[in-house]
């Protein structure tokens, strides 16, 4: 296969990524213009909506790096470990963004940059494990017991998600509940209006999309590592 | 409560994490781009005769 028809991009792939663009400028202008202006919390509050969406991101991409693993230990086929790979890099920069995007909102709402609330401990577990995949993998030389190992972990890993997810549900926590009810004690907490619904929903496709997209890109990216990889090793044998 | 510099921080963030995560995805694909195109180039170029088959043509 000659570079020219790998560096192709499907239609449907630029489609979608037009389509993501579009989709977050329209949610960040609602973000801005649509959604009203919270009372006590003021301005910053609007940065909720990224940050739920960039933490549901982030979550579904490490779920996805797990069933990838799991695909790959029943019928092992590298594809399946370079979507992995590319699920948990995408994972990583979306958890980032939600738990510095929480850290900078907690700051006028709680008057804090951190604390150790069990949300902001088990989200930042779930990043770590998941940093930590990256960096076991690369202490792995055979390719076939690197995927195998990257596969069984990424399933283990995988556990800190519901973790996560659950962590203000189970435990007494400041940290507010957005669907379903929270702790009394949460602080942050406000009613939300409809347009705020919508907003938040409209934020929600919008980064799904984005890291529908930036997934695909990714995968193609791990692909064309493995395909220059195997041809530098042809040329080295030749 | 006066928040805006929170929310302009909060945005910066956001927009300038992805926007380098994107740029990186750009640079690591264009790259290897390059070396495909190089590897393809030197798989096409005829084998060279190592030192030991030319000493074993001057023989003959």
């Amino acid at each position: 296969m000659s570079s020219k028809s790998i560096a192709a991009r499907p239609r449907f792939l630029t489609l979608l990524s037009t389509l993501s663009a579009l989709l977050i400028l329209a949610a960040t202008w609602m973000v801005f213009f649509f959604a009203p202006r919270e009372a006590v919390m003021g301005e910053v509050q609007r940065v909720f909506y990224f940050h739920v969406s960039t933490g549901w991101v982030g979550m579904v991409a490490f779920l996805s790096a797990a069933i990838a693993g799991i695909i790959y230990l029943i019928r092992p086929d590298k594809k399946w470990d370079v979507f992995a790979v590319a699920a948990v890099e995408i994972g990583l920069v979306y958890s980032f963004v939600n738990i510095v995007s929480g850290s900078i909102w907690a700051r006028p709402t709680w008057n804090t940059w951190w604390t150790w609330d069990p949300r902001l401990v088990t989200a930042s577990v779930m990043e770590l494990t998941f940093l930590a995949y990256l960096l076991l993998r690369q202490s792995i030389d055979d390719p076939e017991r690197r995927a195998r190992f990257g596969a069984i972990y990424s399933i283990l890993g995988s556990l800190t998600v519901p973790l996560t997810y659950m962590s203000i549900r189970i435990w007494r926590t400041i940290h507010p509940v957005v669907i379903g009810s929270g702790d009394p004690g949460a602080k942050g907490d406000f009613a939300m209006t409809q347009t705020m619904v919508f907003t938040l929903l409209f934020s929600l496709l919008a980064f799904t999309a984005l890291g529908v997209t930036l997934l695909w890109h990714r995968a193609r990216l791990g692909w064309l590592g493995e395909k220059v990889e195997q041809l530098r090793l042809k040329v080295m044998s030749n | 409560m006066e928040t805006t510099n929170y929310l302009i921080l909060g945005f910066a963030v956001i927009f300038g994490t992805l926007f380098l995560h994107l740029l990186s995805i750009y640079l690591r694909n264009r790259n290897f781009q390059r070396d495909l195109e190089i590897l393809e180039e030197l798989q096409k170029t005829p084998k060279r005769k190592t030192a030991k088959g030319r000493k074993k043509g001057a023989r003959r």
